[in-house]
């Protein structure tokens, strides 16, 4: 009975953590590396790097797309920072900023623009618009995804 | 560290990823993550861009992000990367064009479409690479523009040719919301999809009594069903035939048979790509009928050549010979 217990205990524990959709990673992912590098300090930050670098490429590379086929478009869409940081700096910021638990769903390619806003010294009213906007948007995004 | 490396690279490629193995001391739990978390990077950029793109120009974001990237889960993509990149010649191929070509073979764009993509893409990623200090988005786009206008954009009018099927796995997971017309269409497209035609005729061959060679024709509507299996090395079709078999003035009729064809994909050897094992059964005159064979694809798979080694039982009125080969040229529509 106890065993049961138990098993029905992790279901239900467990159950609304994998219905939880995610389209990106996000800070829960973030904070995961850690542990799934093992605590090993040198892999963790290889994983995030690769992870920056993976998105920075894959942005770069939708851009000179879309910059072909329709420039001011690309360039209104990909207004935004993201190079300000070194990928280095970058890790650390993105360290800080999901080290908060209220930041933890926006997503990181939205993570990663808002530590560049920090980086250039955006105002701070300015920042927290954005990052409503980002829960904001994040929050559609799943609900549009289960409908 | 890796992205010290990144000097004069505006894309990771294979030395990047070759180089995360020696970073990791060849620990492979390590290099997987590590590349599992760079792939992870690179769909979740292009998915996010994708996203933003789709809510202020949806017919933009569709033709820009249609490349196939989520043909292959993650192991099979990173294995399919290591083997892209173990050819020194693919060293300078980004990894997210890298990527789209591992799914484009999985998509069944054909290797010489793949071959000139991979070619292009190679010229202009050494070509910017060679420039990169003084140039400006302009300069690098205009260059993307000049160098891989065709294949750049893998949709239809790139490679793929009327005959291709689109996979429904291409097609843009979020935000997909379905028209009411849509889910009226959705259980009979499903039924529609992937059924081809085509129409075949030859000639059987045998030994007669007299051991003399006698032969007649044979001429069939080859039905392809949407049967259609493929990993990244070997693909399989199933398919079915059914027309008229003569073999004298009053022993003819029909014949229907399904078979079962197998091959490679990926070889070195283009001839193996184009050759696949054919295993049949079926009715020849009403009696049961067995052919192994070899079907080799020609012409873009438009013309298929097939041999068959034919069995078949016999009954005392039709008096069919125990075994005969079948020589077959058809055309796929």
């Amino acid at each position: 009975m106890k065993l049961v217990t138990l098993l029905l205990l992790i279901f239900i524990t467990y159950s609304p953590a994998q219905q939880m959709d995610r389209l990106f990673w996000n800070g829960s992912d973030w904070r995961r590396l850690e542990k799934l590098a093992d605590y090993d300090p040198e892999l963790t930050y290889m994983m995030k790097i690769a992870y920056i670098n993976g998105i920075l490429d894959g942005r770069l590379f939708y851009y000179l797309k879309a910059w072909m086929m329709e420039q001011t478009f690309a360039d209104s869409l990909y207004a935004e920072t993201v190079d300000y940081l070194t990928p280095r700096e970058l890790v650390k910021v993105l360290d800080n900023f999901y080290a908060d638990p209220i930041n933890g769903y926006i997503p990181l390619p939205s993570a990663i623009i808002i530590s560049n806003m920090f980086g250039e010294r955006i105002p701070m009213d300015t920042i927290n618009e954005y990052i409503r906007h980002s829960k904001e948007w994040i929050n559609r995004m799943i609900l549009e995804q289960n409908q | 560290m890796l992205c010290g490396q990144r000097q004069n690279r505006v894309f990771w490629d294979g030395s990047d990823w070759n180089r995360i193995a020696i970073q990791m001391n060849q620990e492979s739990e390590s290099i997987y993550r590590v590349k599992a978390a760079h792939i992870n990077g690179l769909l979740d950029g292009r998915l996010y861009y994708y996203l933003k793109a789709w809510d202020v120009e949806p017919v933009l974001a569709e033709n820009a992000y249609d490349d196939p990237l989520d043909l292959l889960r993650h192991k099979e993509l990173i294995k399919a990367l290591d083997n892209f990149y173990s050819d020194l010649k693919h060293i300078t191929i980004p990894v997210i064009s890298a990527i789209i070509i591992a799914n484009m073979r999985i998509g069944g764009i054909t290797e010489p479409v793949v071959y000139k993509y991979i070619e292009e893409t190679r010229f202009w990623a050494n070509s910017m690479k060679a420039d990169i200090d003084s140039m400006s988005v302009e300069i690098l786009a205009a260059k993307l523009d000049k160098h891989l206008s065709k294949p750049f954009d893998i949709s239809d009018r790139y490679g793929r040719g009327p005959g291709y099927e689109r996979k429904r796995v291409l097609k843009p997971k979020y935000p997909q919301v379905l028209d009411k017309d849509d889910k009226e269409m959705t259980w009979y497209m499903q039924l529609l999809q992937g059924w081809k035609f085509g129409i075949i005729g030859g000639i059987n061959w045998w030994s007669a009594s007299d051991s003399a060679g006698s032969s007649g024709s044979v001429y069939n509507l080859v039905i392809k069903t949407p049967l259609h299996f493929a990993t990244e090395n070997l693909e399989t079709h199933v398919r079915l035939e059914t027309g008229g078999v003569k073999f004298s003035t009053d022993l003819n009729g029909n014949q229907t048979a399904a078979y079962i064809q197998f091959g490679l994909r990926d070889s070195n050897i283009p001839l193996i790509n184009r050759m696949m094992l054919d295993i049949g059964m079926g009715s020849t005159l009403g009696n049961t009928s067995f052919s192994s064979g070899l079907l080799i694809r020609l012409r873009k798979k438009k013309l298929d050549l097939i041999t068959r080694y034919v069995s078949a039982t016999s009954t005392s009125e039709t008096k069919l010979p125990p075994n005969w080969i079948s020589i077959s040229l058809g055309f796929n529509f």
